[in-house]
C-alpha cells in the first residue's frame, strides 16, 4: 500500500512532479534519462545538443507534467517522442546540409556492405545483433541503410534500386519486424 | 492502400522515426502528428523499438545539476515537498502557488491535459493556496521574512510559541507515538491549514534523510511535507483542518511519494 519514490510506478511520480516534487522528477530522470540522451544523441550526433535536448525534455516535463497521459502509454516512449522531436529541430538545418554533402557517397554500391560491418562493429548488444540479423534482407537493408547509415530514404530507394514506396513500406514493416526480434532476444523494452 | 493508410501516413511516420525524410515530407508529418494521437501511438511506439537499439547514455549528475539549475532560472520554485499533495475538501478556490503561475495554464483553460492530472491537481492548488496564504499570515504576525522550519534557529521560539498558543486556545494535539507506546512528536492542528510539528523524543536522522509527516485519513497516505531530521525543535506544515490521523517516516532528504513501509516511526490521532 505504501511505496517508496523508488518503487512508485512512472504515472504516479508525473503526478508527484505536478506536486513539485523535485525528488519525483530526479527518479524519472534516474529512469529515462539514459534512454532520452541516447536517443537525443543519435538524433544530434553532438553529445553537447543531446544533454541541451535531455534538459529540455526534462524541464518540459517539470513545466507541464499534465501533457503526459498515461492511457495513451508508457512515459518512456512520450519522453523518447518529445527528445526525438526536439532533437529534430535543433538539427534540421544541419541534417538537411549533411544529406546534401554525403548524397554521393549514399549511391555507392559498396554503402550496404559498409552499414552491415557498422552494425557488425557498432557497440551493440550481442542480442541487438542478433535481433537485426533475424530481419529478413528485404527488411534489413532499408533499415540498415536509414538508422545505422543515416540515409534518406530516396537515398536507400536509389541505392536499393527499390521504388521509393517500397522502401517506406518496407521500414514500417521492418520496424514491427524489429520489435517482435527484440523480443525473441529478449531485449528489455 | 487501405482507407486507414491513407488517412494516417504510417509509412511515413516510420520513415520519420529513423529521420530519413526529406525537409518537406518531414514537415508535412510533424504538421498531421500535431493532430493525431493515432500516428503519435504509431511514432512513439518506433521510437521505443529503436531505443532497445542502443544502450541507454550515462546521465550524469551534472546533467541533472543543470536540469535543477534551469528550472530554478525560469522561476520554478525547487520546493521541498512540504506543501505538496494535501488534497481535501471544500476549500474554497485561491490562487496557484506564485512560484508555479509562469508556464502554466490556469486550472480548468482549454488544453489542461489528461483527466489524471487535472483531477487531481486542482485540490492541491486549492490548498498549497491556502496553506502559503496561512503562511504568510503567520510571518506577518511574526514580523519575521519568512517561514520554513527546517531553517533558522532564531525563528524557532516564535514558531513554538505560536503553536503553543494554538494548543492553549484549545486546537486539536495528536500525539505521535512509535509501535511501543513511546510518545515521539506531536502535531497541532489549526483551522487555518497551518500545523505545527513540535519534536519531543525523535532520534536525529543520519545526513541525506528527513522526516515526513502524512495524513492517514483517507484511501492513501497524503504528504504533509518534510519536517526535518529530528534536531528542529517546531516545524510549521500545512495540515488540513479536520486531519486526525497522522504517521511520521524517515525518508531520503525531499521526501517519499508514499511512506516507506519499515521506516514509518510513529502514528496517532487529533484529540
Amino acid at each position: 500500500m505504501y511505496e517508496s519514490i523508488s518503487q512508485s510506478s512512472d504515472a504516479s511520480l508525473v503526478i508527484a512532479v505536478g506536486r513539485h516534487s523535485m525528488a519525483a522528477l530526479e527518479e524519472l530522470f534516474r529512469r529515462h534519462g539514459g534512454a532520452v540522451l541516447a536517443l537525443a544523441r543519435r538524433v544530434t550526433r553532438d553529445p553537447h545538443r543531446a544533454e541541451e535536448v535531455c534538459q529540455t525534455v526534462f524541464t518540459d516535463l517539470w513545466r507541464s507534467p499534465e501533457r503526459y497521459d498515461p492511457e495513451r502509454g508508457g512515459l518512456r516512449p512520450w519522453l523518447l517522442s518529445l527528445a526525438h522531436r526536439r532533437g529534430v529541430d535543433l538539427v534540421r538545418s544541419e541534417s538537411a546540409r549533411r544529406r546534401r554533402q554525403d548524397h554521393e557517397a549514399a549511391l555507392s554500391p559498396i554503402a550496404v556492405d559498409e552499414v552491415e560491418s557498422v552494425v557488425h562493429t557498432a557497440a551493440l548488444a550481442d542480442e541487438v545483433r542478433r535481433a537485426v540479423h533475424r530481419l529478413p534482407a528485404p527488411e534489413r537493408e532499408p533499415i540498415l541503410l536509414a538508422y545505422f547509415g543515416d540515409r534518406s530514404y530516396r537515398d536507400t530507394a536509389q541505392m536499393l534500386g527499390l521504388p521509393e514506396g517500397t522502401v517506406k513500406s518496407r521500414i514500417r514493416s521492418g520496424l514491427t519486424s524489429l520489435r517482435r526480434a527484440l523480443d525473441v532476444e529478449g531485449v528489455r523494452p | 492502400m487501405s482507407n486507414t493508410e491513407q488517412q494516417h501516413p504510417f509509412d511515413e511516420i516510420a520513415v520519420y522515426a529513423l529521420d530519413g525524410l526529406e525537409p518537406d515530407e518531414q514537415a508535412a508529418v510533424e504538421a498531421h502528428l500535431a493532430g493525431c494521437l493515432v500516428c503519435q501511438a504509431e511514432l512513439d511506439g518506433h521510437l521505443a523499438t529503436l531505443a532497445r537499439l542502443t544502450p541507454d547514455e550515462p546521465a550524469s549528475s551534472a546533467l541533472w545539476a543543470r536540469i535543477t539549475e534551469s528550472i530554478a532560472a525560469e522561476g520554478g520554485a525547487l520546493e521541498p515537498p512540504r506543501l505538496e499533495a494535501v488534497p481535501y475538501p471544500g476549500t474554497p478556490p485561491t490562487a496557484e502557488p506564485p512560484q508555479r503561475r509562469a508556464g502554466r495554464r490556469a486550472p480548468g483553460a482549454p488544453g489542461t491535459g489528461p483527466r489524471h492530472l487535472a483531477r487531481r491537481r486542482r485540490p492541491w492548488e486549492r490548498i498549497a493556496g491556502l496553506a502559503a496564504a496561512a503562511a504568510v499570515l503567520v510571518v506577518a504576525a511574526l514580523g519575521i521574512g519568512y517561514l520554513l522550519g527546517e531553517r533558522g534557529e532564531e525563528q524557532q521560539p516564535d514558531i513554538a510559541a505560536v503553536a503553543q498558543d494554538a494548543i492553549d486556545a484549545g486546537d486539536p494535539v495528536a500525539t505521535l507515538s512509535t509501535p511501543d507506546g513511546a510518545a515521539v512528536a506531536q502535531v497541532v492542528v489549526t483551522d487555518t491549514g497551518t500545523g505545527y510539528f513540535v519534536v519531543d523524543d525523535l532520534p536525529t536522522l543520519e545526513e541525506g534523510r528527513t522526516y515526513q509527516l502524512w495524513q492517514l485519513d483517507g484511501d492513501q497516505p497524503i504528504s504533509l511535507g518534510t519536517v526535518g531530521d529530528g534536531t528542529t525543535p517546531v516545524t510549521s506544515v500545512a495540515v488540513p483542518p479536520g486531519t486526525t490521523t497522522m504517521a511520521v517516516s524517515a525518508e531520503v532528504a525531499g521526501g517519499a511519494v508514499s511512506p516507506t513501509p519499515d521506516q514509518i516511526i510513529a502514528s496517532g490521532e487529533a484529540a
